[in-house]
């Protein structure tokens, strides 16, 4: 009867994992949380909105009547000098500027985990070598580097945006990943896994790399939003997402020129951008806090 | 010191031969310039080989990079293709010029802000300051730059018209004498000069608070109460000092950052910096400008970050000795 009792305790009593705590730090950190709420309708209003509004993408109105509207409830946000409807074009240009968040943190941190676990566990020479060349890499400013890129990788599409924001997105990624893997390689754990004859992939990658989750995860967090203002950035400078395909940052390069006579033109697609990175910093933030491992205990 | 400068500079050289090598190799994506002339049924095959010849491009690719990186070390950088043929080198000194004045300005704007309020949020940790303080912070680092310009332009420029809408002087001003000069580049400077510090204003006022927070519940700082000192004393002597060593890394850290702002800021504001230059020389394909312009960016970022190095090993007596 009493073991009974004990062995019932013991089931109904959850076990407190690492990210069962996590979570229960995270849901203390209302900042993260609201951020979390207000991302999540971000996302659902790109993804599903255009399929609701009146207008699409590139229609234009009448000629006369329907350009440079000030916001009304035929025009939430406005028309632009085309006559277009500009909340239908900031719900999509979302789509854009998150799918490029989006991809190019992924694939920036698919190369930084590769340089960085390869670096750190191998040490050596191809640790100077990899190291070295994240120097390089480091010392040439993002910006004019991404516009070069960009005009002399031939193509126009969305991936190619992606693609040079990845390409130059992954030092951080793998410098943290190797200090990590450099005292992770001489765990006990580690070690134990070479002992039963693991070979040094099972053990980069199925051993080692899990426990550098939570410091990846904040930094692709706070990536996400990073590369939103990049994305932005390139646009408005002219070698980004091309027109007519529309991102938050080409609808404000758009909007630049009719700054005097239209400013409702400037006010939304920017506050999307900010409320948007605002939101990602705060939840990065609030998952550093949550997975700090000097809290865990 | 002297050994830790020495090693700090050595290793430099590597680094500037690398940063060297990638730019030449991304530029040399573009392909071959004289492609297009051979399809050209006018231009006889020969001539273009002589052409080839008198230009270099007939040599392997790294002996083309030892040549151009030798004429770019010895200050024979070419003449520009859209700027009407002027020397790069000039065109590049002319712009770096205003690049480091504004963005000069924008660093220390955003040290002289961010440092003491950051000092002020830690020590009134949950106060309601530090609440609205660590709100501006998160702000500045997640406003896009170019956003934040034509909102300030569009309040202060085009509604209020208290300051100019984007360029350097007023037409005119270029042989005035130095002070009336001077006040007139100020009123243009102010605008470009707050979007440029805001992010790192932002960033630096979160690690300040962070990297004090730290410091202030160690136990030497309760020695150094205990001992009688005053509170003043206890946190500019004891805390800061210790607290700023992390802050000087991360002024080193915040170049790139600030390298990339001022072109989105030079673009905005119609400055005719380094940003601009390459903006412009991109659109017109002018690849020797171009190339310049990134080089000349990468190592003003290393020497940046040799000076951050060595102000920390000035604070912190451990980096040399090691």
């Amino acid at each position: 009867m009493a073991e009974e009792l004990i062995y019932k305790n013991e089931v109904s009593t959850r076990v407190e994992g690492y990210w069962y705590l996590v979570g229960k730090r995270l849901k203390k950190h209302k900042l993260a949380i609201f951020s979390i709420v207000i991302l999540s309708v971000i996302i659902l209003l790109c993804v599903v909105g255009p399929y609701f509004t009146r207008y699409t993408m590139n229609e234009m109105g009448n000629a006369i009547t329907d350009v440079l509207k000030t916001p009304s409830l035929k025009h939430l946000f406005g028309t632009d000098e085309l006559g277009r409807d500009v909340f239908t074009r900031v719900l999509l240009g979302g789509r854009i500027s998150l799918l490029v968040g989006f991809s190019s943190v992924f694939s920036a941190l698919l190369v930084g985990i590769i340089v960085g676990a390869y670096a750190g566990y191998y040490g050596g020479i191809l640790d100077v070598v990899l190291m070295r060349f994240t120097d390089i890499m480091f010392s040439i400013p993002v910006l004019p580097l991404l516009v070069v890129l960009s005009s002399v990788i031939p193509g126009a599409g969305v991936w190619k945006i992606v693609l040079i924001i990845a390409l130059f997105g992954w030092m951080t990624d793998a410098r943290i990943i190797r200090g990590m893997f450099l005292s992770l390689r001489e765990s006990e754990y580690s070690e134990a896994a070479k002992a039963i004859g693991a070979s040094n992939t099972r053990i980069i990658w199925r051993h080692l790399l899990p426990n550098t989750l939570a410091p990846i995860i904040v930094s692709a967090t706070l990536g996400v939003g990073g590369n939103i203002i990049y994305e932005a950035a390139l646009s408005y400078l002219g070698f980004g997402v091309m027109p007519p395909t529309p991102s938050w940052g080409n609808i404000l390069q758009n909007a630049q020129y009719a700054m005097a006579i239209a400013p409702w033109l400037v006010w939304t697609p920017g506050l999307a951008i900010l409320i948007t990175v605002i939101a990602f910093n705060f939840l990065g933030d609030g998952l550093r806090d949550a997975m700090d491992p000097r809290l865990y205990r | 010191m002297r050994t830790y400068l020495t090693r700090r500079i050595l290793q430099m050289i590597p680094l500037f031969i690398g940063v060297a090598l990638v730019t030449f190799l991304i530029l040399s994506l573009v392909g071959d310039p004289f492609a297009q002339m051979l399809v050209n049924p006018h231009i006889k095959p020969a001539d273009v080989a002589r052409l080839k010849h008198q230009w270099g491009f007939d040599l392997p690719i790294y002996l083309r990079f030892f040549k151009w990186f030798w004429s770019m070390l010895t200050g024979n950088w070419g003449l520009s293709i859209f700027a009407g043929g002027r020397p790069v080198i000039e065109l590049v000194g002319h712009a770096i010029g205003w690049t480091l004045k504004f963005t000069i300005g924008a660093f220390i704007l955003a040290f002289v802000i961010a440092v003491p309020i950051g000092i002020y949020s830690a020590l009134h940790q949950y106060t309601f300051f530090d609440y609205i303080f660590t709100g501006f912070s998160f702000f500045g680092m997640s406003m896009p730059t170019f956003w934040f310009g034509f909102i300030l332009l569009m309040i202060f420029g085009l509604r209020l018209r208290w300051l100019p809408i984007g360029g350097v002087m007023t037409p005119g001003m270029e042989s005035a004498p130095f002070f009336p000069r001077l006040l007139d580049q100020a009123k243009y400077f102010i605008l470009p000069v707050i979007v440029l510090s805001l992010f790192e204003m932002g960033s630096w006022m979160r690690y300040t608070r962070s990297s004090m927070l730290e410091v202030v519940h160690q136990d030497y700082l309760r020695t150094a109460r205990a001992k009688g000192l005053s509170e003043r004393t206890v946190i500019v002597k004891h805390a800061l000092r210790n607290a700023l060593i992390p802050i000087i890394t991360l002024l080193g850290l915040a170049l790139p950052g600030l390298i990339s702002g001022a072109m989105i800021t030079e673009t905005v504001f119609a400055i005719p910096g380094m940003g601009r230059l390459t903006l412009n020389a991109m659109m017109s394909n002018d690849f020797p400008l171009a190339m310049a312009c990134l080089l000349v960016g990468s190592y003003l970022l290393i020497i940046g970050n040799l000076i951050a190095d060595l102000l920390y090993a000035v604070v912190d007596p451990r980096i040399r000795y090691s």
